[in-house]
C-alpha cells in the first residue's frame, strides 16, 4: 500500500510503537542556565556537504544530520517528501528556530546553544532502528557537547 | 528519539500538533500547538509568534513535574490554511 502512497490504509494496521511508562530526567537548573539542542524531523540537510535523506524509501530514512549553529538557516534543502514545504522553505524557524534560539540565547532565556542540532527525516516505518541506532548516537553527542536540554520538534 | 534522549539524561520536551499520536508514544514533556502539519512553530516570518511558542514551551518545561505531563498553547494559525495533495490541511492531521 505504500508504494501506491496509500498512507491511510497502510497505517491503520502499522503496529504503532505505544507506551505506557515515561522516561524522566528531572530538569537540573532552569532553562536560563543550561545547554540546549534542538532536534527536527523536517528532513533538513546541508547541499554539498551532506547527502540528502532518502526520501523516496519505502522504509523511510532512519538517519540523521547534524548541523552546526551557525548554519545558515537559508541554505538547508529539505529532503522529506511527506509534508508540505512552503512554510519551511519561506522560513526555516517554522521548523527548526535556530535563529529564535539564538535570540533567546542572548537575550538571556537560554543557558547556551549546544555547537550542534540535528535533523532527522520524519518518515521512518523503522521506529526500532530509529530508538537503537539513530536516537542514542545523537543522545551520545549531545552527551559529548554537555546538553542538559533538548527540544524535539516532529513536523 | 525523545524517550530515548530523555533516558541518556537529558531533560527533554517536544512539540506537538497531533495529541493522539503523542500520547500513543507517551513523551516525557510535551506542548500542544494548534498548527499545521509542516509548520510547528505558526506563520513563516512571524517572528514574536515564534519567540511566544519558544518562551512557553521552555516555561513548560520548567513547570511540568509528572512523567507525559503537556500544556496546551493558546496561539492560532492566523494565515491562509497550507494546502497538502490539493486540499487543504486540517490541524493534527498527516494528510
Amino acid at each position: 500500500m505504500i508504494a501506491q502512497h496509500q498512507y491511510g490504509p497502510a497505517f491503520k494496521t502499522y503496529p504503532w510503537p505505544t507506551f505506557r511508562e515515561a522516561p524522566w530526567t528531572p530538569l537540573g537548573k532552569p532553562v536560563a542556565q543550561s545547554a540546549l539542542a534542538v532536534i527536527t524531523t523536517g528532513g533538513l540537510y546541508r547541499p554539498g556537504v551532506d547527502l540528502p535523506f532518502d526520501g523516496d524509501a519505502l522504509e523511510g530514512d532512519w538517519g540523521f544530520r547534524a548541523l552546526p549553529r551557525e548554519v545558515d538557516l537559508s541554505g538547508l534543502a529539505i529532503a522529506h517528501p511527506h509534508f508540505a514545504h512552503e512554510a519551511a522553505e519561506a522560513d526555516m524557524n517554522t521548523i527548526f528556530p535556530l535563529k529564535r534560539l539564538g535570540e533567546l540565547e542572548a537575550a538571556g532565556l537560554i543557558g547556551r546553544l549546544a555547537p550542534t542540532h540535528y535533523s532527522t527525516m520524519g518518515y521512518v516505518t523503522r521506529a526500532a532502528d530509529l530508538a537503537a541506532e539513530t536516537a542514542p548516537a545523537i543522545a551520545a553527542r549531545m552527551k559529548a557537547e554537555g546538553v542538559e536540554v533538548a527540544l524535539v520538534i516532529p513536523v | 528519539m525523545q524517550r530515548e534522549i530523555e533516558a541518556w539524561g537529558i531533560s527533554t520536551i517536544s512539540l506537538s500538533n497531533n495529541p493522539a499520536a503523542t500520547e500513543r508514544v507517551n513523551p516525557p514533556r510535551w506542548a500542544r500547538v494548534r498548527f499545521p502539519r509542516g509548520s510547528m512553530l505558526g506563520e513563516p516570518g512571524n517572528r514574536d509568534k515564534q519567540l511566544a511558542v519558544l518562551r512557553d514551551t521552555f516555561a513548560a518545561l520548567e513547570t511540568i513535574r509528572e512523567p507525559g505531563g503537556h500544556v496546551e498553547l493558546p496561539y492560532r494559525w492566523e494565515a491562509p490554511p497550507v494546502m497538502w495533495r490539493g486540499k487543504p490541511l486540517v490541524e493534527g492531521s498527516y494528510s
